[in-house]
């Protein structure tokens, strides 16, 4: 098993390298280093200040030398400071991270108790008229625009009904009641294809073998359903979850642009505004190593979940 | 044994051909029974026909030209925030322009976006998909590595990355979301053609001396060929629903395109006006979920019939 | 996990219908005075050097405090002491200044002050000439150096000495600004600046102790350490900022003048109270103006703008509120803003610029200057380039007139087609005028009667003078249409519509307006860089002088500095250069300034390198549990003077947030009944 682990391990390093080459790619070949700092230095630039922000930013060294400086403060996580705001950017990332992960936390397993739920009944309920709605309105919610949902949540639930808060955050407990609408929000967008894709799983097991045979044993249908299919059903579910937790760090673009969550979706859409690149690749960078990190965390547990998996 | 070569070329063709004729009329006749994917069709149909007349100048031609009104003085202004009337069925926008006519060309953008970005990943992903598989080894690994780092960089931010260097507008976001867009289907052409290579009909062409690209794309390319198809049409939705977020970044569409995306972001603030301007939300929210819901249905429909196989 | 079902359910439902009370964004705040206010973006921080824009500018404004600041009840708008002791002596030829400042000031106490562990020193008059040396400190970044340069003697050589790659010395003196003890500032000037004490209200110049610098480094833009009314408690980025008042704040009370009118509004109730009034400030940041337009309806912010989609919910004309408002005893502030919003040509531009003979001229003599050094030099290639762009120069100096007066017919007819009216209906909800010139109305030196023909809005005299352009119906000799590219400032969806309508106003006189989108960042850029052909801005004034809006198109203020336009006219810079010299303060200088200023206005007008396009009223309300309210265009540190009454907030603003709570009702019954179906399901399967 620890073979297996450290194998796997091993399989990150191209990837994490072949993930710095891009960001360094983009960041420094494509847009070069000249184009950067005369975008920041703003219009009251002179030649000088743009070749001594080059020389302090490094960019006066060869291609080469800088792939290595800049893979060496990626992997140490020096990310420098933020081009316009002047601040650290791991502290930036520090704190961005905590709001964008307590909307996208409870959001995220909020919606996969429901979206399971969801399916279990349309499982109780197959090939029935609410089974087939419920698949149609799943299609109907997949097609509606984000934005829209974004849009029309904030603007009835509250505007209008006065629900919720229409924007803000709070540190700490008190920020329960700014985290419920754009939480319902993500909810209602995502569950289409959740639902769908839970009730696929679902149904899968249920024309397994060994629930026939349960059936066959006399188990009562309830047992078979919670204890026996939701159990095997949780390979699938497992690696779906894995796969999009590094998504939730992210935190979600537009919910947090919306509802004035200062998350790090937020961040980088402020981020794009500024033309601030350091910000954006420090985010591209946390957030690739997160993916690579989740995936690997998934294809542990799916070995130790699934007895068939061989570690060779 | 020994076979003339003159002898096996009949047998040959009917093994490679037949499966894909069986396959295709089979499908064929599958989706006729399915109503709903039927509807779909057309619903798909009437939408590329006004695309493609809007985009040729025939149709919705107003969808620039500010209107008036006159009021009860006699002086002229712009008939600006117009509700719905007989004039205008969809009301008008901030310059008096017709909503119905804007959401008509926003057909013809959507669909250029869709295309482009389509015609750039199936190239990539094909291409990509037919190598890795088919070669395997060294490239096959130097393939896999591409586009495992490519999905760990975070979607979204890969793509406003690329719009920086690519610079702005809808003809660069289609660029980028085919660039960025190609992996799933890259995956799927990688395991096809795993499958393939080792299948008789390729086995005989390759002992006919048939070159590799020949085998890959005269021989295997038409029978994975139905692969490509539900992806690009489950594809569409995610250009029409990537082209509405990337504008809301402000990369997108311009001021003056009458994208979907662009109608919605305005909306915002219009939604909030006293008394409320729905029209322009609604009109493009609506005509966006059609096709959406259209393509989806569609997609889902040739998934089940061209290959049950393929979930996800 | 069956039994335990239906209690989650009951949890859920008890949230659900918890939400009555929670739309209320503040902690509980028992006992204290705050305000609430709201900024639509995170401020840059908290260095005075960097305090460029006017968000930025009044939070600093708040925390660290200048020499001189602007009285706050009066108008016209004058000047009284802040942090000075008493208005400064002038010598007779206006080139000394000495200022004596207040004794027993303190900075807020900071770990910064090592030396007495922790306890704010006392301010001195050193402490201005090290804060006015971070100003010309190229290594800081400073946004505000051009209101010193050239001015104070020895200045601009710090300035230059900066620039080199070791640490700046502050220990190397600059003449004009000496300390001549603890308490006096001596300031000496190579020139008459009459500008100067206007300047001293900015907080660019207010004082920062040398102690915060070295102790936090860079990290001083997040711990500002001021003397004044206010200190930074929190900061959570694109979120909320907290300033709660700093208990050692010197003694400085409310102003006990003011006008009749003042004091019918209850601006006077608080006089001759110690400043600041409020315990507490807190700033959300909100971004969209939707969201703090309804958190201002709601009551959780004191003071709103009006936002242009909500025009008819806060305005029954243009003048008064609707009942909405009236009902919920909201007060109107309506005063002119002192800004220009424009369309600026590009005169370095060939299809629209300008370049006045006498520039060319000047040009050209340069060139053959630099040829001829560079011919002595050896370097023949370069000469002979040199001399190359000379004689094209010299070439085309003949036909400049003819080629002038010809694109000012372009930019006048692009003047002229430019709707004003419709603007002010669509985007302004009428509450802006047509701008004359660079001047806005009710301004010093603005002169009422004067008419600017072209900014009338004229589509048939556009398309003549357009026509003697050379572009009959857009289309010129060359057969083809006019296109121009109009650069975005930005992507809001307001920038973008007004865009777009401005491609609409010059299809109709036939010209194409390509539209670039920038974010302000990029935008910057082309601006520094040449390269913008149009685009649309807006100027707001800095300080009362006419000055701040002719430098805009003063020859030498070219970009990158503040001349964007690059508009460079000799007989409009000999004006300017006499006219900058004037004060407002000697009346028959100030009547010469005001003759000088009517005809550099017609010169600019006739000459259009801008559209001049609009000039608005700003609208503020508050609500009426904000006491001491009074909008002043100038003054970045007015927080000190607010007050609420917090049991008054609190009553009215639960009164008027109470939920419509029967669709949640509706939603509710749905999913419980659908997860009753799921229960009953379950049971008879199981039985």
């Amino acid at each position: 098993m620890s073979a297996y682990i450290i194998r796997r391990l091993l399989y990150l390093v191209p990837t994490v390298l072949g993930v710095c080459l891009i960001t360094f790619l983009l960041f420094n070949v494509v847009t070069t280093g000249e184009a950067i700092a005369k975008q920041r230095l703003g219009q009251h630039a002179t030649q000088e200040q743009i070749e001594s922000y080059l020389k302090t930013h490094g960019y006066d060294k060869p291609l080469l030398i800088r792939f290595f400086i800049n893979l060496k403060d990626l992997l140490t996580f020096n990310f420098g400071r933020s081009e316009v705001t002047h601040q650290k950017i791991t502290t930036m990332l520090w704190n961005g991270m905590w709001p964008s992960l307590s909307l996208m936390v409870p959001a995220f397993f909020f919606t996969l108790f429901v979206a399971i739920s969801i399916a279990l009944f349309t499982a109780l309920y197959r090939n029935t008229f609410l089974d087939r709605s419920t698949v149609v309105l799943c299609i109907i919610g997949m097609s509606v625009p984000f934005l829209a949902y974004i849009i029309l949540g904030q603007y009835i639930l509250g505007y209008k009904l006065k629900y919720f808060p229409v924007t803000g955050y709070e540190w700490g407990l008190g920020v329960f009641k700014f985290l419920i609408l754009p939480g319902l929000i993500y909810t209602a967008a995502s569950l289409g294809s959740d639902v769908r894709f839970y009730r696929t799983v679902v149904l899968d097991e249920i024309n397994q073998d060994y629930v026939r045979t349960a059936r066959a044993k006399g188990l009562s249908p309830n047992t078979i359903l919670f204890k026996h299919i939701l159990k095997n059903a949780m390979i699938p579910i497992i690696t779906r979850v894995v796969v999009a937790l590094p998504f939730l760090y992210m935190g979600s673009l537009l919910l947090e642009d919306f509802y004035g969550i200062p998350g790090l979706g937020a961040m980088a859409l402020n981020a794009i505004d500024g033309n601030d690149f350091a910000v954006i690749k420090a985010i591209t960078f946390i957030g690739a190593i997160l993916y690579v990190l989740a995936n690997l965390a998934g294809d542990i547990l799916y070995a130790l979940v699934d007895p068939r998996v061989e570690f060779k | 044994m020994n076979m003339e070569p003159g002898l096996q070329n009949p047998t040959m063709e009917t093994s490679q051909e037949q499966p894909a004729r069986s396959l295709w009329s089979d499908a064929l006749h599958r989706l006729k029974k399915n109503r709903l994917a039927v509807f779909s069709f057309f619903i798909i149909l009437i939408y590329l026909i006004v695309a493609v007349l809007c985009g040729a100048g025939l149709l919705a031609t107003n969808y620039d030209e500010q209107s008036y009104k006159i009021d009860e003085k006699g002086n002229i202004s712009l008939n600006s925030y117009s509700p719905p009337s007989f004039k205008n069925p969809l009301g008008t926008d901030i310059q008096g322009r017709d909503v119905l006519s804007r959401v008509l060309q926003g057909s013809w953008i959507s669909l250029r976006v869709a295309l482009t970005m389509s015609a750039i990943y199936i190239f990539i992903a094909v291409l990509l998909g037919a190598f890795a598989g088919y070669f395997g080894g060294f490239i096959d690994d130097i393939i896999q590595w591409l586009y495992q780092t490519l999905a760990s960089i975070p979607g979204l931010l890969m793509l406003i990355a690329l719009t920086f260097v690519l610079g702005k507008g809808l003809t660069n976001v289609a660029v980028a979301l085919g660039l960025v867009g190609w992996v799933g289907l890259c995956r799927l052409m990688r395991a096809e053609y795993l499958k393939h290579k080792a299948r008789d009909y390729v086995l005989a062409a390759k002992a006919q001396g048939a070159g590799p690209f020949r085998i890959m794309f005269k021989h295997i390319f038409p029978n994975t060929f139905h692969i490509v198809i539900i992806s690009f049409s489950l594809g569409f939705v995610h250009a029409i629903m990537g082209e509405v977020v990337l504008t809301f970044v402000g990369l997108g569409a311009k001021a003056h395109e009458p994208s979907w995306g662009r109608i919605i972001s305005e909306a915002r603030a219009e939604l909030a006006r006293e008394p409320a301007v729905w029209w322009p939300l609604l009109s493009a929210t609506v005509a966006m979920f059609i096709v959406c819901l259209a393509f989806n249905i569609l997609g889902d429909a040739l998934r089940d019939s061209l290959d049950p196989k393929l979930k996800e | 996990m069956r039994k335990e079902f239906p209690s989650l359910v009951a949890v859920f439902l008890l949230c659900i219908c918890g939400c009555a009370g929670m739309a209320n964004p503040y902690a509980s705040e028992e006992g204290l005075v705050v305000l609430h206010y709201s900024i639509g973006q995170d401020p840059k921080g908290f260095d005075p050097v960097r305090a460029s824009d006017t968000l930025s500018s009044g939070l600093i404004g708040q925390i660290y405090e200048p020499l001189y600041q602007y009285a706050y009840l009066k108008r016209p708008y004058t000047i009284e002491p802040c942090l000075a002791d008493g208005m400064p002596e002038i010598s007779e030829d206006k080139c000394l200044y000495i200022i004596r400042i207040k004794k027993g000031v303190f900075f807020q106490d900071d770990p910064c002050f090592v030396a007495t562990n922790g306890k704010g020193r006392e301010l001195t008059a050193e402490d201005f000439i090290y804060s006015f040396k971070r100003l010309a400190d190229t290594k800081n970044d400073p946004e505000g150096y051009w209101i010193f340069q050239g001015y104070i003697k020895g200045i601009d050589e710090f300035y230059e000495a900066s620039q080199s790659e070791s640490p700046t010395d502050y220990s190397k003196e600059i003449e004009g600004l000496k300390a001549l003890d603890r308490y006096t500032l001596r300031i000496e000037l190579n020139k008459p600046y009459p500008r100067l004490l206007w300047v001293l209200t900015m907080p660019y110049t207010a004082a920062v102790p040398h102690e915060a610098v070295e102790y936090y480094g860079e990290e001083v833009l997040n711990h500002p350490v001021g003397t004044g009314p206010f200190r930074l408690a929190r900061w959570d980025h694109w979120h909320r900022i907290i300033l709660e008042r700093n208990p050692t704040f010197r003694e400085e009370f409310y102003p006990s003048e003011g006008t009749a009118e003042d004091r019918e509004q209850g601006l006077l109730r608080d006089a001759g109270k110690r400043l600041p009034l409020a315990d507490r400030v807190v700033l959300t940041i909100i971004k969209q103006e939707q969201p703090a337009w309804l958190y201002f309806l709601s009551g959780y912010l004191d003071v709103s703008g009006i936002p242009k989609d909500n025009w008819n919910t806060a305005m029954s004309s243009l003048t008064t509120l609707s009942p909405q408002m009236e009902a919920k005893r909201i007060t109107l502030w309506r005063e002119r803003s002192f800004s220009v919003y424009y369309v600026a040509f590009n005169m370095n531009d060939s299809l629209i610029g300008m370049k006045h003979p006498e520039v060319c001229k000047r040009e050209i003599e340069e060139k053959r200057k630099s040829a001829e050094e560079a011919r002595e030099k050896g370097d023949s290639k370069e000469a002979e380039r040199l001399d190359k762009e000379a004689d094209e120069l010299e070439k085309e100096l003949p036909y400049l007139p003819q080629k002038n007066e010809k694109r000012r017919k372009l930019r006048q007819a692009m003047s002229l087609a430019y709707n004003r009216p419709q603007r002010i209906e669509i985007f302004a909800n009428g509450r802006a005028e047509p701008a004359q010139g660079p001047i806005p109305p009710g301004f010093n030196g603005y002169d009422p009667n004067f008419k600017n023909p072209y900014s009338e809005y004229d589509i048939e005299r556009a398309k003549l003078l357009l026509a003697e352009a050379g572009y009959p119906e857009g289309i010129g000799e060359d057969g083809k249409r006019l296109e121009l590219s109009f650069e975005t400032t930005g992507a809001s969806t307001t920038v973008l519509q007004s865009a777009d309508f401005f491609r609409q106003e010059m299809r109709k006189i036939g010209i194409v307006i390509n539209i670039v989108q920038n974010t302000w960042t990029e935008f910057q850029e082309k601006l520094r860089t040449n390269r913008a052909q149009t685009y649309a801005l807006g100027w707001i004034a800095d300080y009362p002088d006419p000055e701040n809006f002719l430098q805009l198109f003063y020859g030498p203020n070219k970009s990158p500095n503040p001349n964007n336009a690059n508009y460079e006219n000799p007989e409009y810079d000999r004006l300017y250069e006499e006219m900058a010299a004037l004060s407002d303060f000697d009346p028959q200088e100030a009547k010469r300034k005001y003759e000088l200023c009517r005809k550099m206005e017609h010169i600019v007008t006739e000459d259009c390198p801008w559209i001049f396009g609009l000039t608005y009223w700003s609208y503020t309300l508050n609500h009426c549990w904000l006491k001491n309210y009074k909008p002043h265009p100038f003054a970045y540190n007015t927080y000190k003077y607010h007050s609420v009454d917090p049991e008054l907030r609190l009553r009215l603003s639960q009164e008027w947030n109470r939920p419509t709570m029967f669709p949640a009702y509706i939603i509710l019954g749905v999913i419980l009944s659908l997860a009753g179906l799921f229960f009953y399901k379950l049971k008879k399967q199981s039985e």
